[in-house]
């Protein structure tokens, strides 16, 4: 669905590149995810894959087209959402809607419909000027969708959303996949990659230093430890770690189970952001 | 549907912005004004009236509207759809001629009454107006402030404005290669009967100068907006 190689990409203006060779494919009807800390390029590159930022070097093929020579015919199949939610402030969420969604000539989704799906049906009379950052960004989604869009392009969609919220546009967004939509999501949210995105790229400084599926990575990543604590006779808690492998006749572990009384006890899963971190030496913020 | 869509909704955020609220006073307090003077004026001052407000609102309007969505970086959204250009400039045009026109023809029969021939006096109007914003789009496209568009388009407008020296007996023979001439002529129709050779010359240059507006202002846009945009150059 979408083919990227060797992709470079130089601001006007500045002596580095800010996209430093990029190659990676997305198939249909995945979540792909670009993960990395601010100011690494995905932004970016979203907006090279959706026809924006044209004097990009190397190849975009997406519906078997070079991206840069795509009519604006290519905008009835893509979906938008940006980082920054913009609105016509005068006009109402529904307002808004029905004016970007008589854009199309295909067929679209009913505004009404997503507003619903949303939360936002209440409000929907309401002049986008009244609107939360919270409202404006699942607002930003429902547009995105009025064209009922074959690719997705979605730039942090759950950034400023309370836990409910982003519940969701990420279970909204797991079910287009379920529709078979193409879905390529920008976050620093490591969570919210790990639940729904099939893979994620990491992407730091322009490049991307590995693409993986999170589980995968998760198990690569895993120490393959049990961490458990427990209470002494002296009711000191304390902690210990036992190798996962061959726990099931570990005296020393089946010990503490035996006579002690234990308090938690986990595997030690490395997260996506520590494994960002690792293989990155980078933080996320 | 796109361009009626876009068309209608451009006129209901003109209506959200007060546009229309403004232009009601605005009329009335030239109903009142063309009320108080002179009978021998009125007329000359009906045509010159006409023409510097509602036929080129549309110019100075159209710079408040695009920079507007220009810092909402409403154009981005708009730019990612299947909406052309083309489109774009034309639905705002005819989106502000409807209230040159509107207006005009409230204030001619508020002040002149209803039994005058109006039709090429309202054709005259729409073309001014067409000619004047889609014009005003290619210099507000220049702009990056309010401020900076009000100095750029007084500069840009003011050849056009010179045949109305006409009015003080000054006259030169290269104003009848300006529309000016033509939507002055077409306005005063209104008033009193113009030949049907000068109705053709101003309809004629009146739409040849919206041609190269158009052609100009397209470029512009181009340039100016989806160009940047696409190198990545912030606005
Ligand atoms: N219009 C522009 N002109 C010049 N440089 C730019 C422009 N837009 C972005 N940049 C630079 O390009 C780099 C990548 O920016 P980009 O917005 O793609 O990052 P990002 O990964 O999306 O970051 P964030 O997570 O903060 O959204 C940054 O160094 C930024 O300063
Ligand atoms: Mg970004």
């Amino acid at each position: 669905m979408i083919k990227v190689e060797k992709l470079f990409f130089t601001y006007p203006g500045r002596k580095e590149p800010t996209l430093k060779g990029m190659d990676f494919t997305i198939k249909k009807g995945e979540i792909f995810g670009f993960l990395g800390p601010s100011g690494a390029g995905k932004s970016t590159a979203q907006k090279i894959l959706i026809g924006m930022l044209k004097n990009y070097q190397g190849g975009v093929h997406i519906f078997d087209q070079e991206v840069s020579q795509v009519r604006r015919s290519y905008y009835e199949r893509i979906g938008v959402a940006f980082e920054f939610p913009n609105f016509y402030q005068r006009l109402t969420a529904i307002e808004n809607l029905s004016l970007f969604r008589n854009l199309y000539a295909g067929d679209t989704a009913v505004p009404a419909q997503l507003l619903t799906e949303m939360g936002l049906m209440e409000s929907a009379h309401m002049k986008v000027a009244a609107y939360s950052k919270g409202m404006k960004m699942r607002l930003n989604l429902c547009r995105a969708l009025l064209n009922n869009p074959d690719i997705l392009f979605l730039d942090e969609p759950t950034s400023g959303l309370d836990p409910l919220n982003a519940k969701k546009v990420k279970d909204k967004i797991i079910s287009l996949k379920e529709e078979g939509k193409t879905i390529l999501i920008t976050t620093h949210n490591m969570s919210t990659a790990d639940e729904i995105c099939d893979r994620v790229a990491f992407i730091v400084d322009g490049k991307i230093e590995l693409i993986n599926s999170p589980r995968n990575l998760r198990v690569l990543h895993n120490k393959r430890k049990v961490r458990l604590e427990y209470r002494r006779k002296d009711h000191q808690l304390v902690t210990s770690e036992f190798d996962l492998q061959g726990i099931g006749t570990n005296h020393d572990f089946l010990g503490i189970l035996q006579t002690h009384n234990v308090e938690t006890i986990h595997t030690q899963e490395a997260t996506l952001e520590d494994i960002f971190i690792n293989v990155t030496g980078r933080g996320l913020k | 549907m796109r361009f009626p869509a876009a068309f209608l909704y451009d006129i209901k955020i003109q209506f959200r912005h007060g546009l229309y609220a403004v232009y009601m006073l605005v009329s009335l307090f030239y109903i009142i004004a063309l009320h108080q003077i002179p009978e021998q004026y009125r007329e000359i001052a009906g045509i010159f009236i006409t023409f510097s407000d509602p036929g080129v609102l549309g110019f100075f309007f159209i710079g408040g509207l695009v920079l507007l969505e220009q810092n909402q970086n409403i154009l981005d959204n708009l730019f990612i759809t299947p909406y052309k250009v083309e489109e774009y400039i034309f639905s705002k045009a005819l989106s502000l001629t409807v209230l040159s026109v509107l207006t005009s023809y409230i204030i001619h029969i508020s002040v002149f009454g209803v039994s005058h021939y109006l039709v090429l006096f309202l054709v005259g109007v729409f073309l001014t107006s067409m000619f004047f914003t889609i014009f005003g789009l290619g210099v507000a496209v220049r702009c990056h402030t309010l401020n900076g568009f009000f100095f750029l388009s007084s500069i840009y407008s003011l050849i056009f404005l010179l045949p109305l020296l006409e009015i003080t007996g000054m006259d030169h023979f290269l104003f009848m290669l300006l529309p000016t001439k033509g939507a002055l002529l077409l306005i005063s129709s209104g008033f009193h009967s113009i030949t049907t050779w000068e109705a053709i010359y101003s309809v004629v240059m009146l739409l040849s100068w919206g041609v190269i507006a158009f052609i100009w202002a397209r470029k512009s846009f181009y340039n100016m907006i989806i160009r940047k945009a696409s190198e990545g150059k912030t606005l």
